[in-house]
């Protein structure tokens, strides 16, 4: 068992093993217990894992946060230092979904293409996050040796094997993703043990952690910033024009953009339904530029329908987007 | 403001119809995803309906749109994923009917919104 072990709280985080289920677990730790006993403590479960949506679906390699029985404390050794991630806080639920590798090859092609994925659109960029996310859990591997080091469990030499293969690893997996995260730092630099007096000693790896949470949620969050922005690149152009005829233009451009680009993530969502196909990340990049061509070509559309037809309705005036956009 | 002709309909539903309805619907997506989630969940939203990665990526915003839309298609029109990812499966969670009407409007909706960008594109350009 991995466990990062405040003794104040007897808590565990317990990494799932292949074949193990919420019984199996509560059974390792608590022995026999009546249904009502092990309802109450799969409840308890549930509460403190808010990934946890499903109590019967738990996954290899998946953190949970258990409240053991004291028996199961850490020793006494690891009283002088107690390394502890709280796990309630939103950016380390990053840390409880299901760990799954990438084959090598799948890992160099996304490396390789990260950039021309970040500026493919949502879809696209939502794989950036999918990065970040399964590859977290790795940082926490370095707190969780480093947890077992102290508690006698692993020798120094050991301990500093495992997390070198671990950075190695880390390295390899996150490739050009890094820059975004620590930019030009060495991992093994950035990921280190805190020698610093009155300083936690994971500081750094929580840190660590927490900036891959955000920029997991960033880059979730990237499609909209980028329809978001276009629409105020959109909303400046037309701050910055005095003519009216051009003011109306650009918003009936970006209007037509955004409609064609709706209605094809309208019919690649349906599509992905009813054939129930997995969205890999070659599928989310075919998404995002085929989005991205879709709203160009109906915002070129819409302009030109315009203007063909002697710019008769003033948008501006009737939406009062000129008195938004100033 | 002066319609005159059939392409400035045209115009008017490509910039202004079609990105308000598709938000409406986006919006109604989630309302109804919210409520089916917490019936279908429990039962559907794991192997071998759904792949581990697609359990993962399906938990959270944006892709759990995607986790909505099956449930509102099952819900609407059950045939089509009876066929496939729910193969065989008889639904246990009987639906409101009017749950089941607005999922079929839904789709409907949303068909209807997919199929007229490349009429109308095609209409302009025929008719410009």
């Amino acid at each position: 068992m991995h466990g990062l072990q405040p003794l104040s709280s007897d808590t565990v985080l317990y990494r799932v093993k292949p074949g193990d289920s919420l019984n199996k677990i509560i059974n390792h730790y608590f022995g026999t217990v009546t249904l009502q006993k092990r309802n109450e403590l799969i409840d308890d479960i549930v509460r403190k894992n808010s990934a946890l949506k499903n109590p019967n679906v738990i996954y290899p390699n998946q953190l949970l946060q258990i409240d053991i029985p004291p028996q199961y404390c850490a020793s006494p050794l690891a009283n002088k230092i107690t390394p502890f991630i709280n796990m309630d806080k939103g950016h380390l639920k990053s840390l409880q979904n299901q760990y799954r590798a990438a084959n090598p090859k799948e890992r160099s092609l996304l490396s390789a293409l990260t950039p021309v994925m970040l500026g493919a659109g949502a879809a696209s960029v939502t794989m950036v996050d999918k990065t970040f996310k399964t590859n977290t859990p790795l940082v926490a591997n370095i707190a969780e040796i480093y947890n077992d080091f102290k508690s006698g469990k692993i020798t120094k030499g050991q301990y500093d094997g495992q997390r070198k293969k671990i950075i190695s690893k880390l390295k390899a997996k996150l490739g050009p993703t890094n820059l975004l995260l620590n930019g030009t730092k060495p991992l093994n630099e950035v990921i280190r043990i805190s020698r610093k007096k009155g300083k936690k000693p994971t500081k750094n790896i929580a840190q660590q952690v927490k900036r891959m949470g955000k920029l997991s949620k960033l880059a979730t969050r990237g499609g909209v910033l980028l329809s978001v922005a276009g629409l105020g690149v959109s909303c400046y152009a037309i701050a910055n024009t005095d003519e009216k005829t051009k003011k109306n233009e650009i918003l009936v451009e970006s209007l037509g953009g955004l409609a064609g680009g709706l209605v094809y993530g309208a019919a690649a969502t349906l599509t992905i339904v009813i054939m129930a196909t997995p969205v890999g990340w070659v599928g989310a990049l075919v998404i995002g530029i085929g989005g991205a061509l879709t709203g160009a070509g109906t915002g070129y559309a819409a302009k030109n329908w315009y203007t063909t037809n002697g710019n008769k309705i003033d948008f501006a005036r009737i939406t009062k987007v000129d008195q938004l956009c100033r | 403001m002066q319609i005159t002709s059939f392409i400035d309909i045209l115009g008017l539903v490509l910039i202004a119809g079609l990105p308000i309805t598709l938000i409406f619907l986006i919006v109604v997506q989630h309302i109804l995803g919210f409520v089916l989630s917490k019936n279908y969940d429990a039962t559907y939203f794991k192997e071998p309906y759904f792949t581990n990665g697609e359990v993962e990526s399906y938990s959270s915003w944006p892709l759990s749109l995607l986790r909505y839309a099956t449930y509102i298609v099952f819900t609407g029109f059950p045939k089509i994923l009876l066929k496939r990812r729910f193969k065989g499966h008889a639904s246990q969670f009987i639906p409101n009917l009017y749950i089941k009407l607005i999922c079929q409007l839904w789709v409907i909706s949303l068909v209807i919104c997919i199929l007229s960008l490349p009429v109308i594109l095609l209409s302009m350009f025929i008719l410009s």
